[in-house]
């Protein structure tokens, strides 16, 4: 039996052999390894939340900043039955609304992370909430900041914050916030700034005992705008009972100082993640969220005119004088004029001014649709006019291949705007300001500048950039221009009811149909009025300006488009002065 | 010193070693209780274990009564096992009973009085071909028995409890020999038709190294447990690996995780020779009456392969397995069971110094 036992003790001596031989090469050689790997079991990263960059207006205003506030996370031990731990969530969640007074809304439940968490506590509520931790309840706390925006008239320019994509921690806190519109979206990367790392070891509890700062938090750079929130209210406080769009344009730089888009929203809702109200905003009929100055995609009208005569011209196609009988025959088919009666005989600068369209449809015979389609082309319209921020829409203007009817009824509408053109507010503007500015299409900016955070200019953008120059016909765009001039200050003009005695400017009114005339009756609604558009610059002699107003379902533009423009440009005016 | 106390001193220190491990895994430091239930129920584990021990050392039994005991004991713990088959699964498996307030593993007991009355058989004086035949009968169904409940870990040991009592009566190289063609043949068949997808997983894992989430989950933070206690460890009741439960059963099967986190190499070496001395001393007692050699050989082979398997799949390289640390791990049947094997071995040797009849 000696060999046997021998054998036996042997196969186990080896077996403990290699088991210590094992110990020895994970204790002794692969030590660091491990040792690392425990650390990353037992060490904890918590982030410092950075402040988002302020951003500023044309005039140095703040009009985007940040709030203190802190965030709050109970967390709960792990079980393996969910029910276990959503039990334990309820809990938590009950303790927080008790105990720190927090609203329902402000409270996130995450069963992945064992997390209860309140974003945008108050100091106050925060001391209460931080006793519970004298109960043996873990709590962590954490400071976060809000984005805050005073002037919601600006909601659209400056968009608001939502969830990124967040590590867990992050998420449980709801923290990370990134842009989800307007410049907040378009300037992330300069406005987030770098949050900080505290290493903390945590104890058997999972409660962090010590810390070690890794990284402190870096904020975000501040940004500066091209608009005036002054103007920018001004036009708000025009436009706040309709819906629709308003568009101030400085004809040289290409800086926006007036983009505004209503209904507004609460960006500040979104930025706090108040749900409930996001809801509603979300369920709005009137589409608040969205920002028709340059998604609202609407059918020109009559602001088409200018554009029609003066891109005809570079193809030498002009006329002189036409007679207006109310209507005109169109392969074979009569279409009215908006005046019935006719405007009897009439030039281009009467055409303008009265918005004949007789006039046009005589002009547009002169041309080929593929003429009157690259003079609008070259002014910017079916295409983006490559504004530095927003997701802006291209508008419609639709090659001759695309038109399924008769071609040359086509020509006759849209050289009067509606049919297969349709532009956006912003369009129109840079469209106009071309036409004042000496035919340079330029990019329209928003952000003037990016500050470094020893707030020395890091980029400027005060350059104006021109997209393409346009060949105008000066005799042509004299003509326009006295038009433009005549709409306003002559009584024979279609907003003459809008002139000012304040300040002088030129314009243009536009009626755009939603529907066809001959449906109309059928759709007695509101919903199918006419959107009433007003263009004009000033001041008259040397335009520095361009505005563009949409009223959405206004009527008419002399009517409802006019005197909001009027109102906007009186009080811009005296603000400057 | 006599061999009886060196072995039980050997013991009875791993013991309290295994007490203060099970403290620093289970201690609670924001609790009001200064140790946790599982020391305190240890604790009297350890006591009644002793006290077994003592017991069974002191008396004087002629070897027919211990025969008696043994074979009896077998009987009795086998209908504990088949009891506990009908049980309630904890943790998925039937393998306890309840007997008023404590909850009983009878397969550990069961594996000292199969040890005993293999012992018996083997000393008999019968035919070697009938002796194989019993052996095989007595560890085949005490397996088929344990490895329904499931528990394949406890299981296996009665296969390797009849291996070694098979080798103790044959010639060495012909037994060896017919083992490695089994082996080769069986298995292919015992991984299509007796282990389950987890246990296979478990198997693929460690084959396959680094799967920290997985099926080697365990085995990974083990293994960091243990690697990063290094030379002399991070110091009693500092490790941070097993206290803050990242390894599950860390008071049970992992516990030498513990020691290795918080003693590190120097620690883990000296428990892993204390360990081998108790072995050592069972097996090397010549000079008994046969059936004394043979329990002595077969309760070192007991001791040598758990402890052998718990230290590998602690360290990562044995699948993870049910199986105790001797002496050390948390749960009282395993506790007292050891003891019983120490007592019963103790006993024997009144028997036989005290008896001139043969066995």
């Amino acid at each position: 039996m000696k060999t046997q036992v021998r054998v036996l003790s042997c196969s186990i001596i080896l077996g403990f052999i290699v088991a210590l031989l094992r110990f020895f090469d994970l204790q002794l050689l692969k030590k660091d390894f491990f040792t690392a790997q425990a650390h990353k079991n037992v060490h904890k990263l918590l982030y410092l939340a950075a402040p988002r960059g302020v951003i500023f207006d044309a005039e140095d205003k703040i009009i985007a900043s940040n709030r203190l506030t802190y965030c709050a996370v109970v967390r709960t031990q792990y079980s393996k039955k969910r029910a276990v731990v959503e039990d334990g969530l309820a809990e938590a969640r009950k303790l927080l609304m008790q105990v720190g007074n927090v609203n329902i809304d402000d409270i996130n439940v995450d069963v992945k992370s064992l997390a209860v968490s309140a974003c945008n506590l108050s100091l106050a509520q925060v001391e209460k909430i931080h006793d519970l931790k004298l109960q043996g309840i873990n709590v962590e706390l954490e400071r976060s900041f809000v984005r805050e925006i005073k002037d919601i008239s600006l909601a659209h320019v400056i968009g608001y914050l939502g969830q990124g994509n967040a590590s867990p921690l992050r998420k449980a806190t709801g923290n990370e916030k990134v842009g989800i519109t307007g410049v907040e979206k378009c300037l992330n990367e300069f406005l987030s700034g770098i949050d900080g790392i505290t290493r903390s070891v945590v104890n058997v509890r999972a409660e962090a005992v010590s810390y070690e700062t890794v990284r402190r938090p870096k904020p975000g750079l501040n940004v500066k705008l091209t608009i005036d929130s002054e103007w920018q209210r001004f036009a708000f406080e025009a436009m706040k009972d309709y819906s629709g769009a308003v568009v101030v344009m400085d004809v040289n730089s290409g800086g926006v100082k007036v983009l505004l888009s209503t209904p507004v929203f609460d960006p500040n809702i979104f930025n706090a993640n108040r749900r409930s109200e996001i809801a509603a905003v979300l369920k709005n009929p009137a589409k608040p969220l969205l920002n028709r100055a340059v998604n609202g995609v609407y059918p020109p009208g009559s602001v088409i005119k200018m554009f029609a005569a003066l891109g005809l011209s570079t193809f030498g196609k002009t006329l002189d004088q036409a007679h207006c009988p109310g209507f005109d025959y169109v392969a074979g088919r009569r279409i009215h004029c908006h005046n019935r009666s006719g405007h009897g005989n009439v030039d281009l600068v009467n055409a303008i001014a009265k918005s004949c369209d007789v006039y046009f449809y005589k002009l547009s015979k002169l041309a080929s649709y593929d003429e009157i389609f690259s003079g609008y082309h070259q002014f910017g319209f079916g295409t983006r006019s490559g504004i530095d921020c927003f997701n802006e829409s291209a508008g419609i203007l639709l090659p001759r291949e695309r038109i399924r009817h008769s071609i040359e009824f086509e020509k006759a509408v849209i050289s009067i705007g509606q049919g297969a053109i349709a532009t956006t507010p912003l369009q129109v503007a840079v469209a106009l300001a071309a036409l004042v500015n000496g035919g340079k299409i330029l990019q329209p900016r928003i952000v003037d500048s990016i500050y470094a955070s020893n707030w020395i200019t890091d980029l400027q953008f005060s350059e104006p950039v021109v997209v393409r120059n346009v060949n105008l016909d000066q005799h042509v765009l004299n003509l326009v221009k006295k038009g433009m001039f005549d709409t306003v200050n002559s009584p024979f003009g279609t907003a003459f009811g809008s002139k000012s005695d304040q300040v002088t400017f030129a314009g243009k009114t536009g009626t755009a149909q939603v529907v066809e005339l001959r449906k109309r009756g059928e759709f007695k609604s509101k919903r199918f009025d006419h959107h009433a558009w007003f263009v004009g610059y000033w001041p008259v002699n040397e335009p520095r300006y361009v505005i563009v107003v949409i009223v959405e379902h206004g009527g008419s533009g002399g009517k409802a488009a006019a005197p909001v423009a009027r109102e906007i440009i009186e009080k811009i005016h005296r603000a400057t002065s | 010193m006599q061999l009886v106390n060196k072995l039980f001193l050997s013991a009875f220190t791993l013991n309290i070693i295994g007490l203060a491990l099970i403290y620093s895994a289970t201690v609670d430091p924001y609790s009001d209780q200064a140790v946790s239930n599982f020391v305190s129920r240890q604790t009297v584990f350890s006591m009644v274990g002793a006290i077994t021990f003592m017991v069974l050392a002191t008396r004087s039994f002629t070897l027919t009564a211990w025969k008696s005991f043994l074979i009896g004991g077998l009987i009795v713990s086998l209908f504990g096992v088949i009891l506990a088959n009908f049980s309630e699964p904890i943790k998925g498996s039937s393998r306890w009973i309840e007997v008023g307030f404590l909850r009983v593993q009878p397969s550990e007991f069961l594996k000292v009085f199969t040890i005993g009355s293999l012992a018996f058989l083997i000393s008999a004086a019968w035919e070697p071909g009938l002796k194989l035949a019993m052996i095989a009968v007595i560890s085949l169904s005490c397996f088929l028995v344990v490895v329904i409940q499931p528990d394949l870990g406890t299981a296996s040991m009665f296969l390797i409890y009849g291996w070694v009592a098979g080798f103790l009566i044959t010639k060495p190289r012909i037994f060896i020999l017919v083992t490695c063609i089994f082996v080769f043949v069986g298995a292919p068949l015992v991984w299509s038709f007796v282990l389950k997808p987890y246990q296979k997983n478990r198997v693929i894992a460690l084959i396959q190294g680094e799967d920290p989430m997985g099926s080697n989950w365990q085995s990974t933070q083990s293994m960091i447990a243990v690697g990063s206690g290094g030379l002399f460890g991070k110091g009693f009741l500092e490790g941070t690996q097993t206290r803050m439960e990242l390894i599950p059963e860390r008071h049970t099967d992992f516990i030498f995780a513990v020691l290795a986190e918080e003693f590190g190499f120097v620690g883990s070496a000296i428990v892993v020779f204390l360990t081998l001395y108790v072995i050592l001393k069972l097996m090397f007692t010549e000079g008994q009456k046969p059936v004394v050699y043979v329990f002595s050989i077969l309760a070192g082979v007991k001791l040598g392969v758990e402890a052998g398997i718990n230290l590998l799949m602690v360290g990562g390289l044995f699948p993870v397995v049910g199986v105790a640390y001797p002496f050390l791990s948390y749960g009282g049947s395993s506790l007292i069971s050891n003891y019983l094997l120490l007592g019963i071995f103790a006993g024997f040797l009144n028997s036989s110094t005290k008896t001139s009849n043969p066995g």
